[in-house]
Formats: C-alpha cells, sequence, structure tokens
C-alpha cells in the first residue's frame, strides 16, 4: 500500500495551537463588549470571539486562509483584554500573532506592514526617516557607554521627541555625573514586526540590538516606550536572544526607583490633576499597573481613575498591533472612544507612559475638539522635578 | 417531529436585494466567513445560516419577517450567542438576525422603578450603569459578560441569585415584539400592576425566538442590597454537601442570596485553576445580603447549619476582598472545567430540593455507568439552592465514539436521573436543540400539543427559529 505525502501545511505557525489552544474557546463571548474593534465593526469577526473561530475554521480545513480573514485578523490591536477575560485562557494574541505570521508567509499580510518592513531594512525604523537623525533630537553629543542604557524607541526618536528629551533630562538629573548612554545605532526593537507577523527580520533586529546592549556595558535598560518595553524584556527571550542577565525597565518603573532613593524630588507644589491612561503593552502584557501611578502620586498629583476601565480592564488607544499604519481611522475611533471614558473623571489632563498611545490619543483628541491634553508620563515627571 | 426542512424555501439572490432594500447594503452578509461563524453558539452543534442580518429598528424587523412569512424562510433571532441550548443555530438554514448591535439603554427612571433598553444591550454592561444610580438587575447568568437583555428574556435566563430574586421573568414589565407575521406588539404595562390580558409577557418570556422577535425591553429596578455576607465549606461527600443545602433552604425563613455547588472535580480543577489551596471535596458557598447586621446574622445562622454535615473545611468571608476570594472558585468553574479536555458541554437540570442528595449522586455516577472514566470528566456545579444543576461533560468532539457516549450521557441524566425524581430537563439554559426530546416525557402529549398550537398561532407558517424549543 501506498500512501500520500502528508500536504505540508500552510499554518506552520498555527499548528502547535490547534490542538488544545484553540478548542478552549467555548464562543463564551465574554471577550466581545469591551474589545475595542468590536465597537466599531458589524459583524462578529470584529470580535475575538468571532477571530478564535476563523483561525477554528483555517485549522479545520473549513475555511481557506482568505483576504477577508486577514483583513479581520490584521483588525485587533493586539491588546490582549480578550486573554486576560477569556475564562478558558485561551492565548488569543499569541494566536492572532501566529496567524499573522502564517497570513504573512501567505502573501495575505497587510501592505502597509510591508512597507513597514521594507523601511525598518532601510532606515531601521518604521516610521521611514533616516537613520542618520535618530538621535537629532539630542542637542548634544550623547554617551555610548555606561551602566545604564536608555533605549528610545522610535517613536519617541521621531515623533514624540518631548518624551525622549524628558527621559534624558530626568536621567542627567539623577546622573548628573554621566554613567548612562543612548546609542545612535539603536535599531527598530521589533514590536510592529512582531505584532504583524514578520518575524524573521524582527529576530535579525533583535540580534543588532543585543550586539548594541552588550557593547554599551548596560547593566540596566530603560525604555519609555511600552512596546519596546514588552518586546526587549518578553519576546527577546523567547526569540532565544541573551542579553546577559542585564536588568530591563519602563523608565517609570526606574523612576519610582529613584523617588524612593530621594534622588528625585518635585520642585514646585503646583496641584496637577491627572486622569491615566494603562497602555496595553505595559499593563496587561506586563502586568505593570501600580509604578507609573505609584510615581505620579508620590509627586503630588492627584490620579483621577477611569472609571470601570482602568488597569486590567483598560480600554485600548486603539493604535497597536499595527492598526495604526493600516486602519488609521479605526485607530483613531477607538482612542475618540478611550478619550471619553476619561473625560468622565472630570481630569483635563490624560497622562501614559508611551509615546504611540500619546501621539494615537493626543491626534484623536485634536481631531474631535476634545478638551483633554495628553502627555507621555515622563513630560510631566520632567516638568515637576527638572 | 414533524420534518419541517421540506418546507422551507432557499434565501435566493432576489431575497438578498430584497433585505438590503430594507436594512441597507451594509447590514446584510453571505460571506462564507462570517456565516461560519454564525453557525455555532457554546454548543457543539453547527449550522450556517444563508444571510446573516443587522436591522436597526422594528419596523425593519418587521419588514424582514413579513418578507420571510411570505417566502417561507426561516428567521433565527440572536442576540449575542451564548447560548448553551444550540437555540441560535439555524438549523434549517435561512435569517439570522443579529440583535446585538442594538445595544442602548433608552431611559433609566429611577422614580418609577423601570428601565427600558433595546434588545441587545449586555447584562453586566446594564448593571455598571443601573449601579450608578443605586440600583441592580438581579439575574445573574454566568454569561452576564456577554449576553444580552433580549437573550436573557428570551431564555428566561436566572443565575446566582434566582433563588432570593428570582428569574428574568420576574423583572420583566413589558416587551416590545414582532410577530413572525410581522406585526409590532406590546406586551404588558409600563405599571407595576396590571391584569388586562393574558400575560403575553410571561408567554414570551422563555420563548427561546419562537413567538416573536424581542426589540425592547422594559424591566424593574431593584435597590443594591447594601452588605453580602459570605461564607464557603467543602464536604467529603456529595449527599452531606447538598444535605447542607436542603438544611439551609428547608429550616431558615431567610432566603439566601447564593446557595452554590461545586462536585468534587469541579472543585479540584477550579483550585488547581485559580491556585487555591483547600482541601478537595464538595463545596457549597453560603451568601446572604441586605442591611449589614441581618445579612451577618442570617449567614451565622446559616454556618451553624451547614456545620452539622460535618464540612472538612469551612470559613467566613472577613471583608469584600475576602468574599471575592471565596467566590473566585465557584466563578473558575467552567473554565476549570474548560481545560480538562478539548470539548466543554454543560448541561441544565433541576429538581426539588429534598431530591437533591439523591440526583447529585446519581449524577455523579454517570462517568462510570458510560464506562467513559478514561476519556470524559463529568463536573457538576450550580445553583443547589433552587435545586439547578449543571452537569458538564468534558471530553473531545472531534471523537465520534466520544460524541456518542456524550448523548448517551445526556439520555441517562435527563431520562433516567432528572424525570423520575420529578425534575425539569432545564432550569435556565432552555430547550434549545438539544433537549426538545425530552419535553413529551416531562410534559406529556396534552401539555405540548398546547404548546404546539401556540407556536402555530403566533407563526402559521413555523419560520421563526424553526425545529427547536418548545414549538418544535
Amino acid at each position: 500500500m501506498t500512501t500520500e505525502p502528508k500536504e505540508e501545511s500552510k499554518l506552520k505557525r498555527l499548528e502547535p495551537f490547534a490542538e488544545r489552544e484553540i478548542m478552549r474557546c467555548m464562543r463564551c463571548g465574554f471577550c466581545r463588549p469591551l474589545c475595542p474593534t468590536w465597537g466599531f465593526s458589524e459583524w462578529d469577526t470584529g470580535s475575538p470571539r468571532g477571530r478564535m473561530m476563523l483561525v477554528r475554521g483555517m485549522l479545520q480545513g473549513d475555511l481557506e486562509p482568505s483576504e477577508y480573514i486577514a483583513d479581520r485578523l490584521y483588525l485587533c490591536t493586539t491588546c490582549g483584554y480578550c486573554e486576560w477575560r477569556c475564562p478558558a485562557g485561551t492565548k488569543t494574541v499569541d494566536i492572532i500573532e501566529a496567524a499573522r505570521a502564517d497570513l504573512a508567509d501567505l502573501g495575505l499580510g497587510r501592505k502597509s506592514h510591508h512597507y513597514i518592513e521594507e523601511r525598518i531594512r532601510e532606515e531601521n525604523n518604521p516610521l521611514g526617516e533616516a537613520k542618520e537623525e535618530r538621535t537629532s533630537w539630542a542637542s548634544k553629543e550623547l554617551p555610548q557607554k555606561g551602566d545604564l542604557m536608555y533605549f528610545v524607541g522610535c517613536m519617541a526618536s521621531y515623533r514624540e521627541q518631548g518624551t525622549a528629551k524628558a527621559t534624558l533630562n530626568l536621567i542627567e538629573t539623577v546622573n548628573p555625573e554621566g554613567g548612562y548612554s543612548v546609542i545612535g545605532d539603536e535599531l527598530c526593537c521589533g514590536s510592529v514586526l512582531l505584532r504583524t507577523g514578520h518575524r524573521e527580520v524582527a529576530k535579525a533586529l533583535a540580534e543588532k540590538n543585543a550586539e548594541l546592549i552588550k557593547k554599551s556595558g548596560a547593566k540596566i535598560i530603560t525604555t519609555s516606550c511600552a512596546g519596546c518595553y514588552r518586546t526587549i524584556r518578553k519576546d527577546y527571550e523567547l526569540l532565544g536572544i541573551d542579553l546577559n542577565g542585564v536588568e530591563i525597565l519602563h523608565f517609570p518603573e526606574l523612576l519610582n526607583r529613584w523617588i524612593d532613593e530621594g534622588k528625585l524630588k518635585p520642585k514646585n507644589g503646583e496641584k496637577i490633576v491627572v486622569t491615566y491612561h494603562d497602555p496595553c503593552h505595559l499593563g496587561r502584557h506586563m502586568k505593570v499597573y501600580d509604578e507609573p501611578r505609584e510615581v505620579l502620586k508620590k509627586l503630588g498629583v492627584e490620579v483621577r481613575e477611569i472609571p470601570l476601565r482602568n488597569r486590567e480592564t483598560s480600554a485600548c488607544c486603539g493604535a497597536g498591533g499595527g492598526v495604526r499604519a493600516e486602519y488609521k481611522d479605526s485607530a483613531l475611533e477607538a482612542a475618540t472612544e478611550r478619550l471619553k471614558q476619561a473625560e468622565e473623571t472630570g481630569a483635563k489632563i490624560l497622562v501614559t507612559p508611551c509615546p504611540f498611545c500619546t501621539f494615537n490619543l493626543r491626534e484623536a483628541a485634536a481631531k474631535n475638539n476634545i478638551d483633554m491634553k495628553v502627555y507621555d508620563l515622563v513630560e510631566l515627571v520632567a516638568k515637576i522635578c527638572t | 417531529m414533524e420534518d419541517l426542512s421540506m418546507k422551507y424555501n432557499p434565501v435566493t439572490p432576489k431575497i438578498i436585494s430584497e433585505l438590503e432594500n430594507i436594512v441597507g447594503l451594509k447590514n446584510v452578509i453571505t460571506r462564507p466567513e462570517e456565516l461560519y461563524v454564525y453557525s455555532r453558539d457554546s454548543t457543539i452543534f453547527e449550522h450556517s445560516p444563508d444571510v446573516v442580518v443587522i436591522p436597526k429598528t422594528a419596523e425593519q424587523v418587521s419588514e424582514i419577517l413579513k418578507l420571510a412569512n411570505r417566502e417561507k424562510i426561516p428567521v433565527v433571532p440572536r442576540g449575542a450567542g451564548t447560548s448553551a441550548s444550540g437555540s441560535p443555530i439555524p438549523i434549517m438554514g435561512g435569517i439570522v438576525l443579529d440583535m446585538s448591535r442594538n445595544d442602548k439603554i433608552l431611559e433609566i427612571d429611577s422614580h418609577n422603578l423601570t428601565v427600558e433598553v433595546e434588545s441587545g444591550v449586555v447584562c453586566d454592561l446594564l448593571n455598571e450603569e443601573l449601579a450608578k444610580h443605586g440600583f441592580f438587575f438581579p439575574p445573574d447568568p454566568a454569561s452576564s459578560p456577554a449576553c444580552t437583555i433580549a437573550g436573557m428574556v428570551a431564555n428566561n435566563s436566572a443565575g446566582n441569585m434566582a433563588m432570593k430574586y428570582g428569574t428574568t421573568r420576574d423583572h420583566v414589565l413589558w416587551l416590545e415584539v414582532v410577530l413572525p407575521t410581522g406585526e409590532i406588539i406590546q406586551t404588558g404595562s409600563t405599571t407595576i400592576k396590571s391584569v388586562s390580558q393574558f400575560d403575553l409577557t410571561r408567554l414570551m418570556v422563555g420563548s427561546e425566538g419562537q413567538l416573536g422577535v424581542i426589540t425592547k425591553v422594559g424591566l424593574k429596578l431593584t435597590p443594591l442590597p447594601e452588605h453580602h455576607a459570605t461564607a464557603f465549606f467543602i464536604f467529603k461527600t456529595v449527599e452531606d454537601a447538598a444535605k447542607a443545602a436542603v438544611r439551609v433552604r428547608s429550616t431558615m425563613t431567610t432566603i439566601p442570596c447564593m446557595l452554590e455547588f461545586l462536585n468534587e472535580t469541579t472543585t479540584r480543577a477550579a483550585f488547581d485553576y485559580a491556585g487555591l489551596e483547600y482541601p478537595v471535596g464538595y463545596t457549597i458557598i453560603l451568601d446572604f445580603d441586605g442591611a449589614k447586621d441581618t445579612a451577618e446574622a442570617d449567614l451565622e445562622a446559616g454556618f451553624k447549619l451547614c456545620e452539622k454535615e460535618n464540612p472538612i473545611y469551612k470559613e467566613k468571608a472577613k471583608d469584600a476582598a475576602h468574599r471575592t476570594q471565596l467566590l473566585t472558585a465557584r466563578k473558575a468553574a467552567l473554565p476549570a472545567l474548560a481545560r480538562l479536555r478539548p470539548t466543554t458541554c454543560m448541561e441544565d437540570c433541576t429538581v426539588q430540593i429534598t431530591k437533591l442528595p439523591q440526583a447529585a449522586k446519581a449524577i455523579e455516577e454517570i462517568p462510570a455507568r458510560l464506562g467513559a472514566e478514561d476519556f470524559m470528566d463529568l463536573g457538576n456545579f450550580g445553583h443547589i439552592g433552587d435545586g439547578n444543576m449543571h452537569p458538564t461533560f468534558c471530553f473531545d468532539e472531534r471523537i465520534e465514539e466520544q460524541r456518542d457516549v456524550f448523548f448517551k450521557g445526556m439520555d441517562i441524566l435527563y431520562e433516567d436521573i432528572i424525570l423520575p425524581l420529578g425534575g425539569s430537563v432545564t432550569g435556565e439554559h432552555g430547550i434549545g436543540l438539544i433537549r426538545a426530546k425530552y419535553i413529551d416525557r416531562e410534559h406529556g402529549d396534552a401539555s405540548v400539543k398546547i404548546m404546539r398550537g401556540i407556536k402555530k398561532l403566533f407563526d402559521p407558517n413555523m419560520i421563526l427559529n424553526p425545529g427547536k424549543g418548545k414549538g418544535g
């Protein structure tokens, strides 16, 4: 008897999830009401439950991978609310990212994400800005070696330079003698590529960044970007990148430490009232909820929580997971919804420790004439302490 | 049951075009990927519709139903699709009406203690809003984070607090309903009392989308209780746990807010899942609500009654955080079971509370009777205080033999255990697709004939959610 050679699966990255993870989804729909994309979708495939059904359909051979399925899966911001909410513990974010990697291999990736990959290959950043200009936000030459490395990230380097300046300002305030580095050759951390299924290039970036980190002599890496933080702290390890035990901190974690050590103090007693937005990659993905709030409170800032939508139940700003690049209107719609929730606090300032959230929320506020100033948390801290 | 499949006509391009004229192009979809997603609820059954439509008004629903009635096309209303009975699965194809996008809370009237909502408002989101005014809508099914109010009405959903606060039925004042023939009616009254009609509201509640499509709901408001007093017990045997529940219910003059149960399989899975370190056994959770002193005094009395059945572990909640911790095991029941095997099928049955010890013990023995201990786990948990349990079969639906054993297990549960004890084959999930075969035996030919007659009166062409529920 002869047997036909088994056809190689088109869904190599998804296959490992087929046996248990996908089956875990009981279609209970708990993930649906607060999913940021469900709010502006018509059909059930705009919800995490629907997306899990699409993935299941592809794995079982009931559905062929298609442009339509790719569109539905790429609309997800990978905010992780569904994963947190899932009573059965389905790893929805990992499944979505694996599905995207398979779809991208099948030529069903999004055009804007391919452009991002090209720009990163050419200029080391997804924005297409010149790599030589990466530290143009700094008014002086930056040290290349030190115990503390500030990993700036692409958004702070090119779009939200106030974040980069404020972070450096605070680092210098605490470390007047130096001992820190900001690497001009820093490359994109790879987050957007990992989220959108372009894994090979992301791994190459991670390897090169790891070399730079080692060369800098850093014992601590800090970044003011939630996406970079998740990627360097979590994904690099998953990619097999060895950072020689370097401690990785989100900048507010370091700020919190410095305040406790008495190295950073408020300069004035101005009463500031803010509301706080949890970036998904910092909160639900990495479970960093307390430190940014602690920093603000210790500096005398009144933090008003967004009712019922804070910490684990925080709503996504809408930008992540490659969504802003491909579906800008959707990203801004989610951000507008988030700002409306923030308005319920009565605060006129929203702070968030992520330049990408800041960028998207700020644009949504301007576009919709919403009376809410949006700042990166470090900008506010720099204003209070320096 | 009569074969309905030959009665219906296909959904043609002309019908699609007419649907698009009624609700607009973007509210009609026939893409296979979407139809696939709408082919299932949380059961193991599946069947694709021919088209999914999102109507935005009762008038649009009316036009769709007139069209479907004229053309003899099945129509299945769907809320959030969280059903555990197969009710929203379009087994004859046809049109699925996705009612979940009509999700506005129209008016909270804190003077007349009523709230008016559209069909697709999610239960938990309604309660978030009501809490701001000091009220709540007490029915609390496990699906409350997702299920819609009209879905709850159609199923007469209940949940943890039904023993004290009743089921959805007890909170509905009036309904706006579109009949299968297209008429839009309002049942009931905005007044608390009204006996000026046959009780069409109560007829509609629990009708599983077979008599009409619910487009608006008027609910009563209930003030939020000041305090909850909670305790947690673990017993060595299922009989001890069930006897403790019976003792509380039949001795105390105060009705607990919650009296919940987890069998040993569910308790073990829940403790593993939630990282709780208690002795494994049969769990009872007892809760009283009301004024603080009263609730605490009631709990003390209930605690002493439960102690008489010799629990191997007992603990009272010291504060709200501790209460949340004690309730973790109950909340983790279903997800914890879902981790045991690829498929989790939750059943639904009720008996009088005095029959609980016997029923709960017999349910424990089902896997052994099936010879299925190697590939099937049987969880059991639920609202033991009102005799409502959810035996939950954990197996692998992809293996034909295991599916067959599951169906045999259902027969044992309902035909050999629940019905001989005078119980009901569903307490809160509905008949749907999976329990229709048992209703003749539970209710008898004459009652079933009346129910089918009612269905025929409302829906002469049998277009609405055919092949399911009480109307066949």
